[in-house]
């Protein structure tokens, strides 16, 4: 009886786990651990990747997406399709639904650069660590 | 009307008919965008697929020049009155409008000056940001990545620029250094004075002791019940032998207990309410002391922290 108590104790705490770990709370408490040093919720994301002409034609802004965005331990800018767009934080910066070319830099050192995919009026939140 | 002048009548009717077209070939190219020249359309639709895609939105050096001067202007008469943190933030509007690393840098000077004449480390900091961001945006400049439809100067300034917000940098640096001096007469080598708390930990504190204390004291009590019923069978004269010795036991143990527990949990009750004053005493000492209001800028115009 206690033996199976345990069991059980051990899976719900394992599933508890695996289902917190995914959301946007544990990403803020947990950090970014991806090699591009950016993470993204809620959007695709390819690192060190420009939109080609054929992508460009895929924004639309007619019906925009947002941009949020944190930086762990430092700071730094956010320039969208080669134009600046804030300094973090950053909260619910409009961006044309799609592809979207992204940086992010603190002064010289660039902290993050690549593609961010913006899905139709959704909200995306990236968090950049700053080594 | 006679034929002669029938002939005349169609020759002027095609004159004057002609006379559009006539004016439009001779017109420069330049103006065949104006709202007369759908009338140029040809019938077959030329590809314009070979000539490269101007944004609507862009914006040259020489055009973000003119759009910095009036912000220029209203934020230097607020500086020559004195009111450099309002002219800090009229530069911040500015900026923000188009992301002028120019006028990020004009925000920094302003705040400068008000740090200075208000000894206000806040709007130290807001001067090295705003110099942090017009670095973000100088370095972008010289990156691929930027939009070549979108440039606030020319690539020529942007070195001369970096040097300027690294000496923002420094000088707002150096007035912190200074502020902090003047504040600290001892010397910036001590160590800062430790903050005290809002006295809530304390309160948290005396309540915990209190309520250990408390729960002590009830075993001492409980101890002084067991010695006493103890001692009480012990004077019975049909208590002897092995069962006394049981008896004995058994009061001394309720007697320890008592004396333990009385004298903890009494020692715990009174540190924890001294505490839980205290505590109440530094709760009300700390709002007091926050009731002090500030004004600073941050990246989105103007804060103002405090209680009221």
């Amino acid at each position: 009886m206690s033996r199976s108590l345990l069991v059980f104790g051990l899976v719900l705490g394992l599933c508890t786990g695996a289902t917190l770990a995914h959301t946007p709370v544990a990403a803020a408490m947990f950090g970014c651990d991806d090699a591009s040093g950016l993470c993204a919720d809620g959007g695709t994301w390819a690192a060190d990747t420009k939109m080609t002409d054929k992508d460009r034609k895929k924004q639309s802004e007619s019906s925009p997406g947002s941009v949020s965005l944190e930086i762990e331990g430092g700071r730094g800018s956010l320039f969208v399709n080669g134009r600046y767009a804030g300094t973090a934080p950053l909260d619910g910066i409009s961006v044309p639904s799609g592809p979207n070319d992204i940086q992010v830099r603190d002064g010289a050192q660039v902290l993050a650069s690549g593609m961010l995919t913006v899905p139709k009026g959704g909200n995306v939140s990236l968090t950049v660590r700053h080594d | 009307m006679t034929r002669r002048s029938k002939t005349h009548g169609w020759m002027l009717a095609s004159c004057l008919a002609l006379a559009p077209a006539v004016a439009v070939a001779t017109t420069p190219v330049s103006a065949a965008a104006s709202p007369g020249a759908w009338l140029l359309k040809p019938g077959k639709k030329k590809s314009n697929r070979s000539k490269p895609k101007k944004k609507k939105d862009g914006v040259t050096p020489a055009q973000a020049a003119d759009k910095r001067v009036p912000v220029q202007q209203t934020a230097q008469a607020l500086l020559d009155s004195g009111k450099a943190a309002q002219a800090g933030l009229e530069f911040d509007r500015g900026a923000a409008a188009q992301g002028d690393p120019v006028l990020y840098l004009d925000a920094g000077d302003a705040y400068v000056e008000a740090a200075k004449a208000d000894a206000d480390p806040a709007m130290a900091d807001a001067a090295i940001e705003r110099a942090h961001i017009a670095l973000d945006i100088l370095y972008f400049h010289l990156d691929s990545a930027a939009d070549e439809d979108f440039r606030l100067v020319e690539a020529a300034e942007v070195p001369a620029l970096i040097n300027r917000a690294e000496e923002l940098i420094e000088t707002a640096q150096a007035v912190q250094e200074e502020i902090a001096a003047a504040s600290d007469p001892v010397g910036p080598t001590d160590a800062p004075p430790k903050k005290k708390g809002n006295g809530k930990g304390m309160i948290v504190a005396g309540i915990g002791l209190a309520s250990v204390g408390g729960a002590l004291a009830v075993l001492g009590v409980a101890g002084l019940a067991i010695g006493a019923v103890n001692q009480s069978r012990a004077d019975k004269d049909t208590v002897y032998g092995s069962e006394y010795d049981d008896v004995e036991t058994r009061g001394k143990r309720g007697n320890l207990l008592a004396g333990v527990g009385l004298g903890v949990g009494g020692a715990l009750v009174a540190g924890g309410l001294v505490l839980y004053f205290l505590g109440k005493k530094r709760k009300k000492n700390a709002a007091e002391d926050d009731k002090v209001v500030r004004v600073t800028p941050t990246l989105g115009g103007m804060a103002v922290t405090g209680r009221f």
